[in-house]
C-alpha cells in the first residue's frame, strides 16, 4: 500500500461513521468519494483502464438514469447494457494485460 | 505466539458468528407469524408434493418437478417438516437458518479467497443486511434466500476455475432459484469474456473476442423474439419497488455500501496477483449493481427482488476492504480492536432497534400486515369443528385466506372480488351452488364487508361462526 492509503482509509472510515448521522447524504458520499479517489491513486498505471468497466460504468449506472427510448423492449435494453459492458471489459482487460506483458518484456530485456 | 494468533483469529470469527446469529434470531424471537406473502406459496407447494407422494411415488416426483420453478427450494423446505413445529413457526426458523447459512458460507469463501479478517467481517456485515436492504424476510422469498449460499460457492468455484464446481454450482443454483441461476450464468459468461485475453493473449483473435462479447445480447435478442409476450420482459417498476441508494445509506448496512467502492478499488489492485478471483468477484458485483438499478437503465425488471444480489456483492466487497482500511487507519492493534468492536456494536444495536420496529409493525393487529389473531383462531376453529371433506370458499381480497388449507387442513378455494358468484340472484345462486362442491364461505371482515361483497347471498345461509373480525356461513351440509 502506498502513502495515501492511511489518509484514504481515514476518510472512508469517517464517511462510514457519519453515514447514519442527520447530514445530507451528499456530504457522506463526498467524504467517501474523496477517500476512494485517494485510494485510486495507489492503483498501478497499467491497470487504470480496467477502472472503466469496474468503477466508472457501475457508478454512472447507479446514479444517472440513462435516456434509452421507452419503446425498445426491456430485455434488449438490458442485453445492450450488459453486452456493451462485456465488450468494454474484454477490450480494457486485453489492453491492460498487453501493457503488463510489454512492461515485463522490457524489464527482462534490460 | 502462533497459539495466541490463532486464539485471536478464532475469537474474532466466533464474535462475528455470535453477532450475526444474535441479529438473525431476533426474527423468530420477536414474531409469531411469518412475514411476507410468499411464505404460503412455498408451504402449499411442499404440502402438494407430500400429499402427491402419499398417493404414489411417481405422482410425488412428477408434482415435485412441475409444481414450481424452484424444486430445490421446495426440497429444502420439505426437510423442515422434521422440526416438531407448526408451519408458521417452521417457516420463520427456516428463513432465519437460510440467512445464517448464507452468512457462514460468505465467511467460509472469504476465508479461502482472502483471510480470516475478511471472513469475520463478511459474516458480521451480512448479519446487518437481514432487513431493509434485502427483501427476503419481508417478502418471504425463501427460494432466493436459500440460493445465496450456492451462489457464493459458485463464485468460489468460478474464481478457482474448477469445472466440476462451476457446473455443480450452476445446476444447484438453477434448481433452487432460476433467477439466481441466470445471474450466475451471466457472471460466468462475462468472466469468460474478461479472462479470455488472459488465456489467449498471444493468439490475439479479435473475431473470437467479439463473438463472445456479442453472445449475451444475441441470446437475449433470440429470447425476446421467441417469447415476445412473456410477462417478465414487460415488467414495470412501481415507485415503491425501486431500490433507492439514499434510503439504503441510512440503514445499519449503509456504511458498507460506501466501503464497497474501496472494495472495487482494492480488487482492481489485485488484478494481476489473483486475476481470476478479482475478475469473478468484480463481474458479479458490477452485474448485481447494474441489475439492482436496472430502472435507471430503462429496463425495470424486478428491481426490488434483485437488490438482494446488490447486498450480497456489497458484503463481499466491503468485507475484503474492511480489514485493509481499518489496518491502514489504525496501526495500533488495541485501538484497531476497540474501533472494530464499538463500530459493529453500535451498528448492531441500531440494526436491532430498526428491525424491532419492523417486526412490531408486522405483529401489530391494527396494522393488519399479517393474518389477525382472530382470523387465525377462526381458521383453527374450522380445523377442529368442520367435518372432513369440507371445502371452504373465500374472496382473495387479501392473501390471509391462503393460510386456510395449511392451518385447517380443509380444501380452500379463493375467488376474485369480481367473480360472477358474488352478484347472482337468489334462484341462480341456488342453482350455481348445486353444481359446485363448496360447503362453507368465510369473510375476513377487516378487509371486506360481507354485505357489500355478497349482497344477495348473506341472508340465505346460516351463520355458524361470527366475531367482529370473521364471519363463516354454511353453504351446504355434508
Amino acid at each position: 500500500m502506498k502513502d495515501s492509503t492511511p489518509l484514504a482509509s481515514l476518510l472512508i472510515l469517517t464517511a462510514m461513521i457519519v453515514a447514519r448521522m442527520p447530514l445530507q447524504y451528499t456530504v457522506t458520499v463526498a467524504i467517501a468519494s474523496a477517500g476512494t479517489a485517494l485510494l485510486l491513486t495507489t492503483i498501478p498505471k497499467h491497470s487504470v483502464v480496467v477502472l472503466i468497466p469496474y468503477i466508472l460504468i457501475p457508478v454512472v449506472a447507479t446514479l444517472v438514469p440513462l435516456p434509452i427510448a421507452n419503446h425498445v423492449p426491456v430485455l434488449i435494453k438490458l442485453a445492450l447494457v450488459i453486452g456493451c459492458w462485456g465488450t468494454t471489459l474484454a477490450v480494457t482487460t486485453a489492453l491492460t494485460l498487453k501493457a503488463l506483458v510489454a512492461k515485463t518484456t522490457a524489464k527482462s530485456i534490460r | 505466539m502462533t497459539r495466541i494468533k490463532d486464539f485471536y483469529k478464532y475469537l474474532w470469527i466466533v464474535a462475528a458468528l455470535v453477532f450475526t446469529t444474535g441479529l438473525a434470531i431476533q426474527y423468530p424471537l420477536q414474531t409469531t407469524f411469518p412475514i411476507g406473502g410468499d411464505a404460503i406459496r412455498y408451504i402449499s407447494r411442499v404440502e402438494e408434493v407430500i400429499s402427491a407422494w402419499h398417493r404414489s411415488a411417481l405422482i410425488g416426483i412428477t408434482t415435485f418437478l412441475t409444481n414450481s420453478w424452484y424444486p430445490g427450494a421446495i426440497a429444502l423446505l420439505a426437510v423442515s417438516k422434521l422440526l416438531p413445529l407448526s408451519w408458521p413457526d417452521r417457516f420463520v426458523w427456516w428463513m432465519t437458518l437460510g440467512h445464517l447459512v448464507t452468512s457462514y458460507t460468505i465467511g467460509f469463501v472469504l476465508y479461502k479467497l482472502s483471510n480470516w479478517r475478511a471472513a469475520a467481517a463478511g459474516i458480521a456485515i451480512w448479519g446487518l443486511a437481514m432487513m431493509s436492504v434485502t427483501r427476503h424476510v419481508e417478502d418471504g422469498t425463501l427460494a432466493q434466500l436459500w440460493s445465496l449460499p450456492a451462489v457464493v460457492l459458485f463464485l468460489y468455484a468460478l474464481s478457482r476455475g474448477s469445472l466440476p464446481g462451476i457446473l455443480g454450482g450452476l445446476a444447484t443454483v438453477f434448481i433452487i432459484h432460476p433467477i439466481s441461476g441466470i445471474i450466475c450464468l451471466i457472471t460466468h459468461i462475462t468472466t469468460l469474456i474478461a479472462t479470455y485475453p488472459i488465456r489467449h493473449l498471444r493468439k490475439n483473435s479479435k473475431a473470437s473476442l467479439l463473438a463472445i462479447a456479442l453472445l449475451p445480447p444475441a441470446v437475449a435478442f433470440a429470447l425476446n423474439i421467441l417469447f415476445p409476450h412473456y410477462t417478465v420482459f414487460l415488467q414495470t417498476t412501481a415507485e415503491s419497488q425501486k431500490f433507492l441508494i439514499t434510503n439504503a445509506l441510512t440503514t445499519a448496512f449503509g456504511p458498507f455500501i460506501l466501503l464497497a467502492a474501496a472494495g472495487f478499488v482494492l480488487l482492481t489492485q489485485n488484478f494481476y496477483s489473483s486475476p481470476f478471483v478479482s475478475i469473478t468477484l468484480l463481474n458479479f458485483a458490477v452485474l448485481s449493481w447494474l441489475l439492482t438499478f436496472n430502472y435507471l437503465l430503462g429496463a425495470p425488471i424486478f428491481a426490488h427482488r434483485l437488490q438482494t444480489y446488490f447486498a450480497l456483492s456489497t458484503t463481499i466487497l466491503a468485507a475484503q476492504a474492511f480489514p485493509l482500511i481499518v489496518g491502514s487507519a489504525f496501526t495500533n492493534k488495541m485501538l484497531r480492536g476497540l474501533f472494530v468492536t464499538f463500530f459493529f456494536l453500535s451498528l448492531g444495536s441500531f440494526a436491532w432497534h430498526e428491525n424491532a420496529q419492523i417486526f412490531n409493525a408486522y405483529e401489530s393487529p391494527s396494522r393488519y400486515l399479517r393474518p389477525h389473531p382472530e382470523e387465525l383462531s377462526a381458521i383453527q376453529w374450522m380445523g377442529t369443528n368442520l367435518p372432513a371433506k369440507s371445502i371452504i370458499l373465500s374472496t382473495r381480497t387479501t392473501r390471509h385466506p391462503e393460510w386456510i388449507p395449511i392451518l385447517s387442513h380443509h380444501e380452500w378455494k379463493g375467488l376474485q372480488g369480481d367473480d360472477p358468484l358474488w352478484h347472482l340472484e337468489s334462484a341462480a345462486l341456488k342453482q350455481y351452488l348445486k353444481n359446485v362442491p363448496y360447503t362453507h364461505l368465510v369473510f375476513f371482515k377487516l378487509s371486506e364487508k360481507p354485505a357489500e361483497v355478497f349482497p344477495n347471498g348473506i341472508e340465505h345461509f346460516p351463520v355458524i361462526y361470527e366475531t367482529k373480525e370473521v364471519l363463516i356461513l354454511q353453504l351446504r351440509q355434508l
